[in-house]
Order: structure tokens, then C-alpha cells, then sequence
């Protein structure tokens, strides 16, 4: 037998056998890692899934302290009837935030599956999203000189933006 | 001399004798002290030289850590090592530098409370976090990719751009983008690269403070030793670049370079320019009227009282940080109700605009005016044309600036019976929030290779402009508005013109947002109104804002050279040196139409005539050299340029003709100079390149004549593009006419033979004829 074809097979195993882009895990449509890891004050594991062919998807960013980051995107079909679902979330807690895509609204509900986390729920257009904080500093009122308009702490609103102007 | 007098001399020579013993000493013990404490300055000042290095030292090991982290997964699509193309933005140590690198606005704010309250809601720190800005970019990075966003982020978010943030799979925390142009951006650029803009600038590592040698210390230091050293800390973030236009220059000017749209450099805007060319820089000696200097700074970040407690206010003044211009949007979408009111007060001060309802045409051709100062009659059923003209002022550059693509700024015209009956009306906004398409807008149509709108700002895909009716700073443009009188009017008839704006173009807003946003505020930002009586007007007085009757004729004038209707430009610049027979300009402007109208020998007289009322009047003799060259009087074409040049050293156009002037004369060494210093002035000026690359060649200075080359084959316009503007027009005929200069708005219907039928008028728009 040639010693080609063995060469060929070898190559060809050595980049089967390789770990190659083909691997590489999705990136969050809306925020990397190193951002999230700002804001839960230090690394994250992420995982992204759930992902249409409309580009939405569930971003989740964990850190080792037991902080938490979810990110969730839909696409609605009927805007008017679909997204008051996703305000209900709030329910009569809603705050109403300003300059946060089309409309958001924010909340740290005191009972339910979301107890003691920080809901944030809004939409681009006709695409909703949901933002769920778990993090120690999420009940803090704002301390930045620069908060002028949401009564929510400096990383909630920033994560928000983050958010809404990536989906923009 | 007697006992008293001797006793009092002693105790005297005593008293001196103690005194000068005590200075003495004291002299003595005070050289001793300064003797004693020098080796211990020296030592003070080796040990803040030491802390500064030991800073720097720490600073760049953290930076070259920092930028090999970053490196080994950046898209270095445009080169190696190249951080910031398509834009410009560079920093010192040519390096990703890291965000926090960059003290925060909050850190600033503690002490400069008042530029901070103000910063928070201007434009400059939101930048980059707004909807407005993100659609357009957003589409940017999912159609080409993200790392072409550094063009628009260069000036939009610089730090991410020089963090290296701008990549696929970014390992850079962007929590500082909410800050868009943070304080220390501004404060940390340490020089502009060119006025070419796209991020002209060349920011250093921030610092805010330096050592006592004037050392930038890099990061932070505790407030106690800014206030410890306000000197220090002021030498760090202040700068006299800050004050010039120059600074501006850096973001408030970009193009589109052949990296971003793969096609050749395209300019897409320039304020600096615009502003330069202005009677505000007072560097240009061609302008129709003259004013005092007025930098950017100069309208744009007035002094006011103070709020709040900040160092950086004198007097109680403090140089605005708001940066109010047009922008709206922004602090209405994050209710930013103190900007917004600021905001809205700003365009309508200033007498930025006039607007003049300057005249009457009749049907007949016959021509009333100056509306107000002549007397005529109008009868029912008659049809007539308004001449509207609208003056720039005093806008230091034009109307609409900048992204004027997104930016809607109209004139709504509208004639009303005497019982408030609409006649006639251009320029309303309609139900669904649109303005009306035939309104006279200034705006431009920036098309592609489809011959199609570029929407939503992909500027990458511009080919060319379809149109641009803004009007540039000083000039004027004439509107004309046509409608019929009812055959049964009795009473007055009122007739309005107001300039609108809104930030942003409601079909951009729609794209935002989708159709549900809330109607984004539209301001008017001047108007004027007069009542037409049927039957006689008598003369009325002229109101507090209206131009003077020579004035008005000048602008009429200035409107018809810019549409091209130069035997109509003359007239009106006749009624003015009529009226102000000592206005030298006003001969002026007679010569330089008669140039525009390639009927040079008529144009000496009026420049002759101005320079007799006005020797050395730099204006009559720029255009008086271009007569000389003409006649071939090649002397003293050179000798007028000269002249201008010595008043005006930095206007472009005399250094561009006195450059072809020597080119001509076979000077090329002097033809060289004009044409660097024309570069200096302009860098994209197409003749400089042109003309630079033969004399480079002929000089034997072949790689800068390639360079020249190079640059000119990029820059001047492409001659196939205007193509795609005409498919634009053949496809939108509603607006297509707003292409040709003189075009005249209707109600009127349109013929078959182009007469009007005057017997069916409607009262809304109809269309541009």
C-alpha cells in the first residue's frame, strides 16, 4: 500500500480529531460574557439556548457566588395581545422605566417563582424580552450621580439598556 | 544738644543696634532653614519624579497585558496592529487600552457637579446607548460585521473602540457603555490628527493629574490631592485645543472611506467646514455678510450661572456641557425634561433663521415686492406665487447639518381665508405622523447602487445624493409657493411660512420603534406671517425681526445665484446697490454672478466699482483675479490674490486660485506651497491633490506624487454615480422636482402642455411643478 494514502487518512484524522471553531459554543445575541462578569462581579459560565430561527434565544450567565443573569428574547406575533402577558410578570409591582426600549417595566416580586429576583421585562418593537437579576445589590436604590430618571440601581438600568439597544 | 535729646538718641541707637542684630539673625536662621531643607526638595521632587514613573511603569505593564489579552482574539480586519479603521481614532502608545483606564463620570461628578448634571442629559454622553444611534449601527454589525462599527464608534463610544471591544466574541466588559463620551474622552485627547474627522483625535492615557515637571500621572488619585493641586489637576484635563474648532473637527466631520463601503472615499459630512466657510471663522474672505469670530464653543457651550457646586465655573459662569443644538429625541425618549426645554429654547433664540415673505408674482410675471414696502391690489380668482425666502443667518453652518438624512427640517406654508379657511397649505404633517412628501424640506437623498432611499443611515451603502436642498451658513434660498384666490373671497387672506424641525424623521422614528411611538416633539423654529387684503395694500410697517428692504433684495439675489438664475440675481443686487449705493458688496455681488454666468469682462465693472468704495476689499479682489486671469492679465491676477491671502490666510479658495495662479505662471515651487497650505486648511481639497501630485511628479518626488494620485482617484466623485440618482428621481416623482433649483410649489394641477388649469385648485400640497 502507499504510504499517500495513509498520509491522507492520518491528516485527515488529525483534523477530525482536532477541537475546531465547529465546536465553539453560541454567544449571547445581547451581551458577552465579560460585561455580564462585570455586573456579577467576577467570571461567568454562560449558556445559551433555545435558539430560533428568529434569533431568539435564553441567555443565562451564572457566577460563582450564586449571581444570576437571564436574558430572555421572544418574537411576538400580535404584539397587543402577547405582551401584557409578559408585563403581568410585574403584575401591580411595576415600576415603569424610562428611556428602556419601547416600554419596559421593572419589579423584585416578593413571592412566586421569582421571589427575592429582579424582573425587568420590556420590549424592542415586536420582540419582548425578560431580564431576571439574582445578585445582592439588585434592591439597592440608585447611588450614581447620573441616575436621573429610573428609581432601579445603576447595574439593573445599564443591563437593561444593554439589552434593549442590542435589540434595536 | 541737651540731656532729653542725648537720652533719646541713645535709646534710639540702642533700639537700632537690637533691631539690626534681631535681622541679622533672623536673616541668618532663615538662610540656615532654606539651607537645611534643599537636599530635602530635591529629595521630594526624585520622589514624585519616582512616583510618576513607578505610575507610568505600572500603567504600561497593566496596558501591554491587558492588549495581549485582547489581541489574541481581535478581528484585525484592516491590518495588523490596526485597532480603529474604518475611523480614525488613535491613542498614544498605538494600543488597546483598557476601559478602566478611563476614570468614570461618576468619579468626576463628585466635585464637578454642575457639568455633570448637565453632561448626563446632553448628547455627547449619550452617544451610543440610544435607540436612535443603535438601529443604524446595529444594522451595521449584523449586515458587515462589527468590526466596520469602529467607523461610527470612533466618535460614538471611543473607548470601545480603543479597548478593542469591537470584535466577534469581545472578551471586553462594556458596563462604561451607558457614559458614550465620558469626561475624560474629551479630557484626555491630547492632539487632532487632521480636520479630516471620523475621529480625528489622538487620545493619551487618561490622567488628572500631572507631576510638578508636568508629567501626566496615569489613573486615579485621591480627591485630596486634586485639591491639594487644582493647578496640576487643570493642566492634566484642560487644554487650549479644547477651545478651538479644531477639537470639534475631530468627530463633527466624517466620510466614508473605501474600508467601510468597499467602493471610495465619500464625504459625508462637514460641519467644520461649514462652519470655517462661515462669516463666524472669519477665515473666509467670500461670505455675504460679516460677524464677530464665534468658535463651536462659542454657541454651542455659552457660560451660564452655575447650578451646582463645580470647581471648573469662574464667576459663577460655567461653559455649558449641555451642547444644546437640535437634538430633541434623545431627552424626550429618556425625559430629560430640563434638556428638552433648554433644547427647544435654543433653536428658537438666536435669530438663527428669517424668514421673509418677500414678494407676489402674478400670473402676468409681474413681480410685487418687497412685500411691505409697495403698495398693490389683488383680486378674487387670481393666481399668484409667493416668494418665500428663507435666510440662514446666523448658523454657523448649514440648515440642516450633519446627518441630515435623519434630521426633518421643513417649511410648512399655508393660506387661510379670512373665516381661518384652509386655501392652500405645503408642509403638513398627516394623520399617520408623515410629513407631507412635496413639503419643501431641507434635506438631502442619499441613494444606492439601486437608485433607492439609503434608510435607517447605512451610509455604507451610499453611491450618491439624489439632492440637497440645505442651505449653507450665510446664504439664502427662495421658495416659491403658487396657489389661486377663491373667485369669491372678500376678506383678507393670511398667508404663513414657518420653518419646522423634528429630530427624527418620522419614517426613521417608525423604524425604531415600529408605528406605536408617541409623536416626537416638532419645533418652530422661526415664522412669519402677512395678511393680503383684496382689493388694496396699502405700505405697513416692517416688524422687529424683519430684514431691512436692501437686505431682503440681497438675499433674493443670493437665492437666485444659488438656483442658477443669474439674469433675475442681478436684478435683485441692482435693487440693492439702488438702495445702498455705498454697499460695496452689493457691486460685488453683481461681478460675481456675472462670473458664475461666464460673463466676465461685465463683471469688472461691479468689482471695480466695489473696490473704489472699498479699496482692498479682499471679496472684490478675489474675484477680480479670476476676471484678470481670464482677460490674461496674469500679473495682477496674482497680485489680488496676494493681497487676499495677506488679509485672509486661511481661505482656502484664494489659496486654491493663487496655487493655479503660480502653476500657470510655471512657479512650481510657489504653486507647491499654496497648495500644502490649501491641504492644511482642507485636506480633502480635490484641486490640491490634482495639482500636488503633478508638481510632486515634476519635482521628482515620486511617492508623494502617487500619494496625491492616489488621493485625488478616491475622492473626487465617481461619474457614473449621479446615475443612480437619476434612477432615484424617474422612480419618485412626487419629490423628484425638489432636484431642480427653481421648482415651484402647487396646488395647481399639472397639464398636458404644462398650462395650468386654474379651474380646479386643491387646497392641500399638491405638488412641486
Amino acid at each position: 500500500m502507499s504510504r499517500v494514502p495513509l498520509l491522507l487518512l492520518a491528516i485527515t484524522a488529525l483534523f477530525l480529531g482536532s477541537p475546531s471553531a465547529c465546536h465553539a459554543e453560541p454567544q449571547c445575541p445581547w451581551m458577552n460574557a465579560a460585561t455580564a462578569g462585570g455586573f456579577l462581579n467576577g467570571e461567568v459560565q454562560s449558556v445559551v439556548s433555545g435558539v430560533t430561527v428568529d434569533g431568539d434565544a435564553t441567555c443565562e450567565f451564572k457566577g460563582s457566588t450564586g449571581a444570576m443573569l437571564r436574558i430572555a428574547v421572544h418574537t411576538m406575533a400580535r404584539t397587543p395581545q402577547e405582551f401584557p402577558g409578559y408585563l403581568a410578570l410585574c403584575g401591580t409591582s411595576a415600576v415603569t422605566l424610562k428611556g428602556i426600549g419601547n416600554q419596559a417595566v421593572q419589579c423584585i416580586p416578593n413571592s412566586g417563582a421569582n421571589k427575592g429576583e429582579e424582573l425587568i421585562v420590556g420590549r424592542v418593537r415586536d420582540r419582548a424580552f425578560v431580564i431576571t437579576i439574582k445578585a445582592a445589590w439588585i434592591a439597592q436604590p440608585p447611588t450614581s450621580p447620573t441616575k436621573t430618571r429610573n428609581p432601579i440601581s445603576d447595574d439593573s438600568e445599564n443591563i437593561a439598556e444593554q439589552v434593549a439597544g442590542s435589540m434595536f | 544738644m541737651g540731656p532729653k535729646t542725648e537720652r533719646i538718641l541713645r535709646d534710639l541707637r540702642g533700639s537700632l543696634t537690637v533691631r539690626a542684630g534681631y535681622s541679622l539673625l533672623v536673616a541668618a536662621l532663615s538662610v540656615a532653614n532654606v539651607i537645611a531643607f534643599l537636599p530635602e526638595q530635591k529629595i521630594q521632587a526624585h520622589s514624585d519624579a519616582n512616583a510618576t514613573q513607578q505610575k507610568i511603569t505600572d500603567q504600561e505593564l497593566a496596558r501591554k497585558q491587558y492588549a495581549e489579552h485582547v489581541s489574541a482574539s481581535y478581528n484585525f480586519a484592516f491590518g495588523p496592529g490596526n485597532i480603529s479603521t474604518p475611523g480614525n481614532g488613535a491613542v498614544e502608545g498605538n494600543t488597546f487600552l483598557q476601559p478602566d483606564a478611563f476614570p468614570t463620570a461618576d468619579y468626576c461628578g463628585k466635585c464637578h457637579k454642575e457639568a455633570y448634571h448637565q453632561w448626563r442629559q446632553s448628547l455627547h454622553s449619550n452617544s451610543f446607548r440610544t435607540p436612535f444611534y443603535r438601529t443604524s449601527v446595529n444594522i451595521l454589525m449584523r449586515t458587515k460585521g462589527i468590526e466596520f462599527a469602529r467607523h461610527c464608534d470612533s466618535c460614538h463610544n471611543p473607548v470601545a473602540v480603543l479597548a478593542g471591544g469591537l470584535t466577534q466574541a469581545s472578551v471586553v466588559d462594556r458596563g462604561f457603555d451607558q457614559d458614550g463620551l465620558t469626561c475624560m474622552t474629551c479630557h484626555s485627547v491630547q492632539k487632532v490628527q487632521s480636520t479630516n474627522g471620523n475621529g480625528g483625535y489622538v487620545m493619551g492615557v487618561p490622567a488628572v493629574m500631572v507631576d510638578e515637571k508636568g508629567t501626566r500621572i496615569p489613573g486615579l488619585v485621591p480627591d485630596s490631592e486634586i485639591l491639594a493641586h487644582l493647578d496640576r489637576h487643570s493642566k492634566a484635563v484642560m487644554q487650549p485645543l479644547y477651545r478651538t474648532p479644531e477639537f470639534c473637527s475631530a468627530c463633527h466631520k466624517a466620510n466614508l472611506p473605501n474600508p467601510l463601503n468597499g467602493y471610495k472615499f465619500i464625504r459625508a459630512f462637514t460641519a467644520y467646514d461649514e462652519w470655517q466657510n462661515s462669516k463666524f471663522s472669519q477665515r473666509n474672505p467670500l461670505t455675504f455678510y460679516s460677524a464677530d469670530f464665534t468658535s463651536c464653543q462659542g454657541c454651542h457651550m455659552k457660560r451660564s450661572a452655575a447650578l451646582l457646586p463645580d470647581p471648573g465655573a469662574k464667576n459663577g459662569q460655567f461653559a455649558s456641557h449641555r451642547w444644546l443644538a437640535g437634538n430633541t429625541a434623545v431627552p424626550f425618549y429618556y425625559g430629560f425634561d430640563e434638556q428638552l426645554a433648554k433644547t427647544i429654547e435654543f433653536l428658537k433664540s438666536g435669530n438663527y433663521l428669517n424668514i421673509d415673505l418677500f414678494g407676489i408674482k402674478r400670473a402676468s410675471g409681474e413681480m410685487i415686492a418687497p412685500l411691505g414696502s409697495t403698495a398693490f391690489d389683488l383680486k378674487p380668482g387670481e393666481t399668484i406665487q409667493v416668494m418665500t425666502v428663507i435666510q440662514n443667518k446666523n448658523i454657523g453652518h448649514s440648515l440642516i447639518p450633519e446627518v441630515r438624512d435623519l434630521y426633518e427640517g421643513w417649511v410648512e406654508f399655508s393660506a387661510t381665508d379670512s373665516t381661518g379657511k384652509e386655501i392652500y397649505h405645503s408642509g403638513f404633517i398627516k394623520p399617520n405622523g408623515m410629513l407631507d412628501e412635496r413639503a419643501h424640506s431641507f434635506t438631502n437623498r442619499p441613494v444606492n447602487t439601486e437608485g433607492t432611499f439609503v434608510d435607517n443611515h447605512k451610509v455604507w451603502t451610499i453611491h450618491s445624493v439624489a439632492y440637497d436642498n440645505s442651505i449653507q451658513a450665510g446664504r439664502s434660498t427662495l421658495i416659491r409657493y403658487e396657489f389661486q384666490i377663491p373667485a369669491n373671497a372678500k376678506g383678507p387672506i393670511s398667508i404663513t411660512a414657518k420653518v419646522n424641525y423634528r429630530h427624527l424623521r418620522q419614517s426613521y422614528l417608525n423604524n425604531i420603534f415600529g408605528d406605536d411611538h408617541p409623536a416626537y416633539p416638532i419645533v418652530e423654529i422661526a415664522s412669519r406671517t402677512r395678511t393680503l387684503n383684496i382689493g388694496d395694500n396699502p405700505v405697513t410697517k416692517p416688524e422687529a425681526n424683519d430684514n431691512a428692504d436692501w437686505m431682503r433684495w440681497n438675499n433674493l439675489g443670493i437665492s437666485y445665484l444659488d438656483q442658477l438664475q443669474y439674469s433675475e440675481a442681478i436684478d435683485a443686487f441692482a435693487h440693492v446697490v439702488k438702495l445702498r449705493p455705498d454697499y460695496a458688496d452689493g457691486y460685488t455681488n453683481i461681478g460675481l454672478t456675472n462670473i458664475e454666468w461666464e460673463k466676465y469682462e461685465s463683471a469688472r465693472g461691479g468689482l471695480e466699482k466695489a473696490l473704489e468704495l472699498a479699496p482692498d476689499n479682499a471679496r472684490a479682489l478675489y474675484y477680480l483675479a479670476l476676471v484678470e486671469r481670464r482677460a490674461g492679465h496674469s500679473d495682477a491676477e496674482v497680485a489680488d490674490l496676494q493681497k487676499v491671502i495677506a488679509q485672509y490666510p486661511q481661505s482656502r479658495d484664494a489659496r486654491r486660485e493663487l496655487g493655479i495662479s503660480y502653476y500657470q505662471q510655471r512657479r512650481p515651487q510657489d504653486a507647491m506651497e499654496q497648495f500644502e497650505a490649501l491641504q492644511a486648511i482642507d485636506p480633502d481639497d480635490l484641486a490640491a491633490h490634482y495639482n500636488l501630485a503633478l508638481l510632486y511628479r515634476r519635482m521628482g518626488m515620486k511617492d508623494k506624487a502617487k500619494e496625491q494620485s492616489a488621493m485625488f482617484v478616491t475622492k473626487k466623485v465617481d461619474p457614473g454615480a449621479p446615475t443612480y440618482s437619476l434612477d432615484f428621481l424617474r422612480k419618485h416623482p412626487e419629490i423628484s422636482i425638489e432636484s431642480v433649483p427653481w421648482h415651484v410649489h402647487t396646488n395647481m394641477p399639472h397639464t398636458e402642455n404644462g398650462e395650468i388649469d386654474a379651474s380646479t385648485p386643491r387646497t392641500h400640497a399638491g405638488g412641486s411643478q
